[in-house]
């Protein structure tokens, strides 16, 4: 591979990509697929369909690099809400309700053989990025937590959170928009949220 | 509509940006936002929020083999192959300044499926497994310390790469190779960190690899780790009884 291409922004990558360049779909993946994939594990709670949602959404990438515009959000952002409606879709049909993340089947991910390729640049960004959105997020109360991390990470609309939750529609109404008010102005105040 | 405020939807924002609400709802919303920029822009402050949700998901490692089905895939349309897993082991095992640490707690994964694999083979699942897991519990403590670092292996036969990954803190490391040739017959590979100051060699254990050219070796250190001049990896006859490094010379890394 032209060692350059480790060297290009992402949006030039993406551009290489809708010129047929498969390298430069390779230097996203180290980039990238380990954000992706834990996302998908972290929605479909289990690796193997998450795989499939990792495979899926770059593949999308590639395919429709070319309609990719940056005025309508980085490539991360883009290549993760693929990824967010995929396994979202994935969750519905099959059905899933909600789990804890420790049922994920962690030791079938291990016993596979793993990619070590992770792009070292951005593995750090997405740790700082990490400790941002943990932080933001410790910061709530439980409950309105839950809502969001319901709604998002589990696919449910408001009426099925409080059905799931067992409470009113309007409670869960506050406290999800409560809950958000207050991570955009603690994410505001720490200067994390990404331009 | 239900949840408007003055004309607009302010009251729905964060149910739509989370994908909360029924089709009907977000058909409505989106029908406002076409003639509201006031709400546009509140939209657009609440998806930078959702933008930083993916990364509160538990960092998993990607199996590898995802990766080549998936240039397998694209390979159909372009016709160009992926590079091999050698290449891509050098790349990442190269030193990488401030990122170091990041590269050391993937390194470490690939060292704790090395073990898994390694016991599978032996055939000796459950004594194997217990070690396996307390071996796991070891490396996540100590991908988890701030102050480690990183160096690379140098050396070996052509293909081969590797590294070390130090925890000062606690005086615990690891040694990963990949592509390194089976020793000689009747030979093992043993490692030795080196104390340059006091002429001493001090024998940590024999580097155990497998058809594949992979192993990992986890190294405790009675004295200081960082006080040591680096690690290196040599051919011998019988790694229990030597007392120093008397045979071939096969990696070797430095502590900076």
């Amino acid at each position: 591979m032209d060692a350059d291409f480790r060297d290009l922004p992402d949006d030039q990558l993406v551009s290489r990509m809708s010129q047929g360049e498969v390298d430069a779909l390779d230097v996203l993946y180290d980039r990238y697929a380990r954000v992706v994939f834990s996302f998908a594990v972290r929605i479909v709670h289990d690796s193997r369909i998450a795989e499939e949602v990792l495979q899926e959404a770059f593949m999308r990438s590639w395919q429709q690099s070319g309609r990719f515009e940056l005025n309508r959000g980085n490539f991360a952002s883009w290549l993760l809400s693929i990824t967010h409606n995929l396994a979202i879709d994935e969750v519905r049909k099959s059905q899933r309700r909600p789990q804890k993340a420790d049922m994920v089947d962690i030791i079938d991910v291990l016993r596979s053989e793993v990619d070590t390729t992770v792009n070292i640049e951005e593995a750090a960004e997405a740790t700082e990025l990490r400790g941002l959105i943990r932080d933001a997020m410790d910061r709530l109360p439980e409950a309105q937590r839950r809502a969001i991390e319901l709604a998002y990470f589990e696919g449910l609309s408001q009426r099925e959170v409080a059905a799931f939750l067992n409470e009113p529609l309007g409670t869960i109404k506050t406290r999800m928009r409560l809950g958000m008010q207050k991570l955009k102005d603690v994410l505001s105040e720490q200067e994390g949220l990404q331009s | 509509m239900a949840g408007y405020e003055e004309g607009h939807i302010s009251e729905l924002v964060a149910p739509y940006v989370l994908g909360a609400l029924e089709p009907d709802e977000v058909e409505q919303v989106e029908t406002h936002l076409d003639q509201c920029p006031m709400c546009r822009e509140l939209v657009e402050e609440q998806r930078q929020v959702v933008t930083l949700m993916p990364y509160l998901a538990e960092p998993h490692s990607v199996p590898l083999h995802a990766r080549e089905q998936l240039l397998a895939r694209v390979q159909e349309e372009s016709g160009q192959s992926p590079q091999s897993r050698a290449h891509r082991l050098k790349v990442f095992l190269l030193p990488s300044g401030r990122a170091g640490w990041m590269a050391a707690a993937t390194a470490a994964v690939l060292a704790l499926v090395f073990a898994v694999n390694s016991f599978q083979m032996q055939g000796e699942m459950e004594k194997q497994a217990e070690e396996a897991s307390e071996e796991r519990a070891n490396i996540a403590e100590m991908v988890q310390s701030p102050g480690g670092w990183m160096t690379s292996l140098e050396g070996g036969s052509s293909g081969a790469g590797g590294g070390i990954i130090v925890d000062p803190t606690t005086n615990r490391a690891i040694m990963v190779v990949d592509g390194l040739d089976q020793p000689s017959d009747d030979h093992e590979y043993v490692v030795w960190m080196v104390d340059e100051a006091n002429g001493d060699h001090i024998n940590a254990g024999e580097l155990v690899v497998d058809e594949d050219g992979r192993g990992q070796l986890y190294i405790t250190s009675s004295g200081a780790l960082a006080n040591y001049d680096g690690m290196l990896i040599t051919e011998e006859v019988d790694q229990e009884t030597v007392a120093g490094p008397t045979g071939n010379q096969v990696m070797a890394a430095t502590f900076e």
